[in-house]
């Protein structure tokens, strides 16, 4: 095994998994660098689990290879991918201290007691259970067996680290610090992480890159502000936060970008550096609704629409709005409330606005 | 486990569970009472209690010897059945395909079989197989015909048994072997134990297999009582009926105390 290097980059091809005639991965093709955290982002049942379990070997893949650091390792089985896991439900072995667990994988490769000793309280200090060393697992909190799963996928240094929805069966408080754990823990050790999760805020908040997945395939991956920003299908920008999607026709091409026309609105989009779709096709933009202001704020957007307030809520930071407009039905808009001055009103008419590039064309699936 | 609403059972029904354990217990304590006769034959005691039939098992050499051979051989059973139990248990648990299950259902067919018809067949085979009347061949006899108890208990364990922990274990790079013994074994032993228990009980107490496979060589326990019912009406019987008895309560409390602790 290559030993005394930290973090491994893996790299994916053309795997395919089938149960019956039902394809569980369908061609997944993947890059991970050393050292990045990626997950994989995903709605249930898109594959995200059987994605990981062929990547630990627990899942036989039909089709494709699995290669580390080059060198494939497809045909190994799971205890010789020296990979740390850490399973939903933690999966501690419930006969032994939290010691004995976390001292399982250098037990049962025949490292000196002296070593195991070492290795185990300075994986428990890491993950500040050290004072609970002689414990069970069914004498801790969820948080706390969460924490003493990762230190025993931890303490041997594996090659990689997978994670499967760690954090899912925690509250959302304990689950906020343990992402923020996690995430320093990443940044401390530099292992290569892979994490599983159908939660789209701990995947944009942790993730160096995030690779979205919907019925076995990769839709697609990147950076979470790419993602997050240039979603290429409506299903990514509406999985990855949410959004308005306005449909219309394609109208005139201009510089830079199109007008789309949509029941006699006018609506400038941008193109970055892609292609203009061509005249008279049926597109979608997608548009975030923070990217929308209430136009009475100032400003001369690119595009304005009227309509009234339909529905509005307050979250302390922010209010959220759903304006009803003639021309494209109820759209979603965030405002910063200190921006807002005193609450909306429903049925009180405003005019919203945004600047072309704010939308982004996506493939209608 | 829930509680039966006691509401919803009718006098009828308890009347009638209580009679059903009168009539499965009253056979046992009469067996106590003859034990303590202090007549000379097969009897309730009339004028007193005595233990003079106990002191008579303490002191012969008859009754030693078959206690010895019964245990022996019970222990013996029990191991082979225990191991072969366990290991058969596990695979077909880890195989978890329809093949297994077939496997699983043919592990029961020594207790579905009448024993009398399975005991036939084992005499058939033993006497082409030179096992008659040997210690190797009761003992191999019993441990086959004690694994479905085996079997059955492990499975159970096992369907409680988070898959996920094996693989928790392979994933930290722990061997087949080392998963066995370090983190399925130790989850299931309640189970094991549970049919190490069943399997000896069930060696300890049987009859119609060593009527068929055992003469004077190997005479255990049950045996000798046979035999002493047909040729006198000794109460020493009664005597060993109740160490028997006792050594099966005993074992069955064992059990329960064991299982009472893993759902703890
Ligand atoms: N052993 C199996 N036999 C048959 N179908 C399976 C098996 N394992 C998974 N599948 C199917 O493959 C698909 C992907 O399952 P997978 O567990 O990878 O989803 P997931 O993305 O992890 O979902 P979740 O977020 O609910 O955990 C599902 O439709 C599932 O029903
Ligand atoms: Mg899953």
């Amino acid at each position: 095994m290559t030993a005394g290097r930290i973090g491994h980059d893996l790299n994916v091809a053309g795997l395919s998994k089938f149960y019956g005639e039902f394809a569980a991965l369908d061609d997944v093709s993947l890059a991970v660098r050393r050292g990045e955290f990626l997950t994989l982002l995903g709605p249930s049942g898109s594959g995200k689990t059987t994605l990981l379990m062929s990547i630990a070997g627990f899942v036989q893949p039909d089709r494709g290879d699995i290669l580390l650091d080059q060198q494939s390792i497809a045909h190994l089985p799971p205890e010789q991918r020296n990979f740390g896991m850490v399973f939903q439900g933690y999966a501690l072995f419930p006969h032994m201290t939290v010691f004995d667990n976390v001292a399982f994988p250098l037990r049962v490769r025949k490292r000196p007691t002296a070593e195991i000793q070492d290795k185990v309280n300075a994986a428990l200090d890491l993950v500040q259970l050290a004072s609970r060393a002689d414990r069970y697992p069914r004498q801790l909190s969820g948080g706390q067996q969460q924490r003493v799963a990762l230190a025993r996928a931890m303490v041997f240094t594996p090659h990689l680290l997978l994670l499967d929805e760690p954090l899912s069966a925690l509250d959302k408080n304990l689950r906020g610090e343990l992402q923020d754990e996690l995430k320093r823990l990443h940044k401390r050790v530099g292992l290569t992480f892979i994490y599983v999760t159908h939660d789209q805020d701990e995947a944009l908040s942790m993730s160096d890159r995030i690779a979205v997945m919907r019925d076995g395939k990769i839709v697609q991956h990147g950076a979470p502000s790419e993602l997050y920003d240039r979603p290429a299908t409506r299903f990514v920008a509406d999985f990855l936060g949410r959004s308005n999607f306005l449909r219309g026709t394609v109208d005139a091409h201009v510089d830079g970008g199109f007008v789309l026309s949509h029941q006699g609105a006018k609506v400038s989009q941008a193109i970055g550096d892609g292609e203009r779709p061509p005249l008279g096709k049926q597109v979608v933009v997608a548009l975030r609704p923070e990217k929308i202001a209430i136009t009475a704020d100032g400003g001369r957007p690119d595009n304005l629409l009227r309509g009234v307030i339909a529905e509005w809520s307050y979250f302390g930071a922010q209010f959220r709005l759903v304006v009803d407009t003639l021309e494209f039905g109820a759209v979603a808009v965030v405002v910063p409330a200190w921006k807002h001055g005193e609450p909306p009103a429903a049925g009180q008419p405003v005019a919203i606005g945004w600047d072309a590039g704010a939308g982004t064309l996506v493939a209608d699936n | 486990m829930s509680a039966f609403p006691s509401a919803g059972i009718s006098i009828a029904t308890r009347s009638m569970a209580w009679l059903i354990i009168c009539f499965l217990v009253l056979p046992i304590t009469i067996v106590f009472a003859v034990s303590v006769t202090d007549r000379p034959y097969l009897s309730l005691p009339h004028d007193g209690l005595s233990l003079q039939y106990y002191r008579s098992l303490l002191t012969s050499r008859a009754w030693h010897t078959s206690i010895l051979h019964s245990l022996v051989i019970a222990a013996a059973s029990t191991a082979i059945a225990v191991v072969a139990g366990t290991l058969c248990a596990i695979g077909c648990w880890r195989l978890g395909n329809r093949a297994s299950n077939a496997v699983r259902m043919l592990m029961l067919v020594p207790i579905i079989v009448p024993t009398v018809v399975y005991a036939l067949g084992i005499y058939q085979f033993w006497v082409d197989l030179k096992l008659i009347d040997s210690y190797t061949g009761v003992i191999i006899a019993h441990a086959v015909t004690g694994l479905p108890y085996v079997v059955i208990t492990v499975s159970t364990a096992l369907a409680g048994f988070d898959p996920r922990l094996e693989q928790a274990a392979l994933s930290l790079g722990a061997s087949m072997g080392q998963t066995l013994r370090m983190v399925i074994i130790p989850n299931i032993l309640p189970g094991v134990i549970s049919g190490a228990i069943f399997a000896f009980i069930h060696s300890w107490d049987e009859l119609i297999i060593v009527l068929f496979i055992a003469g004077r060589g190997v005479f255990t326990l049950p045996r000798r009582i046979w035999d002493g019912i047909n040729e006198s009406l000794d109460p020493t019987m009664a005597a060993v009926a109740s160490v028997l008895v006792l050594t099966t309560v005993v074992l069955l409390l064992i059990d329960i105390a064991i299982r009472a602790r893993r759902t703890q």
